[in-house]
């Protein structure tokens, strides 16, 4: 059973269905910080606040900050409805985004009924909510974008809270801005349920976060490239600031081998770090894969899963089972689980909570 | 008055396919509350009173049926009397999906389940199930209707079937394209 973290306790929470993450972190004095939405399977709640109003905790309130680090499906289902009830905090977008072509293609795929992209449909519904607001919610968005302070706080005991972006570059929002005028849809081609796919990996927001002298490193979904100006070559080229190492990792993107960055481990974190990933499925891809579980339980001994890969079945009609059956067609739940994965940290020794289908990296059912 | 002698009777649950019941019995069916009431507003069928409550019947206005129940007792009955049978068919589950890859003779699909909501799922299907018509609307993000259900044929035949159908897309118009003020009123409103 969850409980509310202490005043001075620090707690990071990551949520995943399998498809899908979101982290909570609370970084003292009762405040709050979200990054990422998902939804547990059959629910219609975000699972962050699900998790708030488990442990009593008022959203509005208490967060002051929420991180949409990209709009990939699996990270911003429900970011809307968090939106919508931590009213007071400040919503922070990725600087890739701040063009005009990207709101041309929100405004041009809105109320299309052929659209089923959960991401345009947050991201429409979030815009028209920051744009809604009056009085004191009234906020334009924070833009993230390499080596920018997002935020910070001292807390009661002294110590401060900040918090960073480390990207996207320079480059991938350069990139992002003449990709989306590509992307916008041409008169006489046919409107697709999806909006049109772009790399959104390399706009991801990867924050670092300083609460006294425990730091947090969430890795959101950006990849290695050999280039210094993208990806994770480009936070570890930067010379802006010299970042303490962490001790707290979010494996980026699943645990991929593209996200993989040797430097990563030896520059930004220190020995041994606690580490968390969240699984994805989508089509054929499944991750991590087992080459990517043990590489990282090469670099740590402490890594834990979100969910397993496993296997549900719905319950349905049994006239329907016996029609797919029948057919044989291969139907598979894409969220077949949801776990929580809970990091505390504050007086004594710091413990790992493991709810629902969480477990240990090592435990994680895998393909090859 | 009593009832008269019910030769042949099947019980059945309310539930969503009770009026295809009604439709393939022989022509009259016994009715129970709730279901009397929606075949009447939907324009099913011909719906009359037939039987009086007899003398050692229950009190009326009660009517209710139960299988177990009814033949040996004697209350108001009411009888739909239905038009010839037709073909038909009961959706029992119902998705909409959109294509996520697409192979040589296949192609995956993510699933929005529209029957139990809140569940997303996969599925791969062969080209062959796919009507010769929705082949070449298959590509990445195009989106479609896959439901299953039962069908009654003009016999009262029941089989199941598996139907996919491609949505027919509308094209992109210059009027969807040309820069809204609301793209103006956003970026100035949000420092966008």
């Amino acid at each position: 059973m969850a409980s509310t973290p202490g005043v001075s306790e620090i707690e990071v929470s990551f949520f995943g269905p399998g498809y899908g993450e979101s982290i909570l972190v609370h970084v003292g004095d009762g405040q709050w910080i979200v990054v990422d939405s998902c939804v547990e399977p059959g629910e219609k709640y975000p699972a962050p606040l699900r998790y708030l109003d488990e442990i009593g905790v008022d959203p509005r309130e208490a967060v002051k900050l929420v991180v949409v680090s990209h709009w990939h499906d699996d990270h911003i289902r429900g970011m809307s409805q968090v939106v919508e009830a931590c009213d007071n905090a400040d919503v922070v977008f990725s600087h890739a985004i701040k063009c005009k072509e990207f709101l041309d293609l929100l405004v041009a795929y809105k109320d299309k009924a052929e659209s089923i992209d959960y991401g345009a449909e947050e991201y429409q519904a979030i815009v028209q909510m920051l744009y809604a607001r009056t009085g004191a919610q009234k906020k334009t968005p924070v833009w993230a974008n390499a080596d920018r302070a997002l935020w910070g706080k001292s807390l009661s005991d002294g110590d401060q809270c900040s918090v960073y972006a480390l990207s996207p570059s320079d480059q991938a929002i350069t990139d992002a801005h003449l990709s989306f005028a590509k992307l916008l849809p041409v008169p006489g081609a046919p409107v697709l349920a999806l909006t049109p796919d772009i790399n959104q990996n390399e706009t991801s927001i990867v924050l670092h976060l300083e609460i006294g002298d425990f730091c947090v490193l969430l890795g959101s979904d950006l990849e290695h490239h050999a280039s210094i100006h993208h990806g994770w070559n480009a936070i570890i080229a930067s010379k802006a600031k010299l970042y303490s190492k962490s001790s707290l990792f979010k494996i980026p993107h699943h645990g991929s081998s593209n996200g993989h960055c040797p430097q990563v481990w030896s520059n930004l974190l220190q020995a041994n770090p606690v580490c968390v990933l969240s699984p994805f499925a989508n089509g054929s891809v499944r991750l991590p894969t087992k080459g990517d579980v043990a590489r990282i339980l090469q670099h740590t001994s402490q890594a834990f899963s979100t969910c397993r890969h496993i296997s549900r079945k719905l319950k349905r009609d049994r006239t329907v089972e016996r029609t797919i059956e029948q057919f044989g067609y291969p139907v598979t739940l894409a969220n077949p689980g949801f776990g929580r994965v809970t990091f505390r940290i504050g007086n004594s020794l710091p413990t790992v909570d493991l709810a629902g289908d969480a477990c240990p990296l090592s435990e994680v059912l895998c393909r090859a | 008055m009593s009832l008269p002698a019910v030769s042949s009777f099947s019980f059945f649950q309310e539930s969503d396919s009770f009026v295809e019941y009604a439709s393939f019995a022989s022509g009259k069916v016994f009715l129970a509350d709730g279901i009397l009431e929606r075949l009447k507003s939907e324009g099913q069928a011909k719906i009359q009173p037939q039987h009086e409550v007899s003398d050692n019947a229950m009190p009326a206005p009660s009517y209710h049926l139960d299988a177990n129940k009814l033949a040996p007792k004697t209350k108001e009955v009411w009888i739909a009397e239905t038009g010839p049978l037709a073909e038909r068919a009961i959706a029992l589950q119902k998705w909409e999906g959109f294509v996520l890859e697409v192979g040589e003779s296949t192609f995956r699909a993510r699933l929005k389940n529209l029957s139990t909501p809140g569940y997303d799922e996969e599925v791969e299907f062969p080209f062959d199930d796919l009507m010769s018509e929705d082949v070449p609307l298959v590509e990445r993000g195009a989106p479609f209707y896959w439901s299953i259900g039962r069908r009654f044929g003009k016999t009262g035949q029941m089989t199941r079937y598996s139907f996919i159908r491609f949505k027919r897309l509308p094209r992109w118009e210059k009027q969807d394209l040309s820069i809204p003020s609301e793209v103006q009123q956003i970026r100035e409103a949000l420092d966008w």
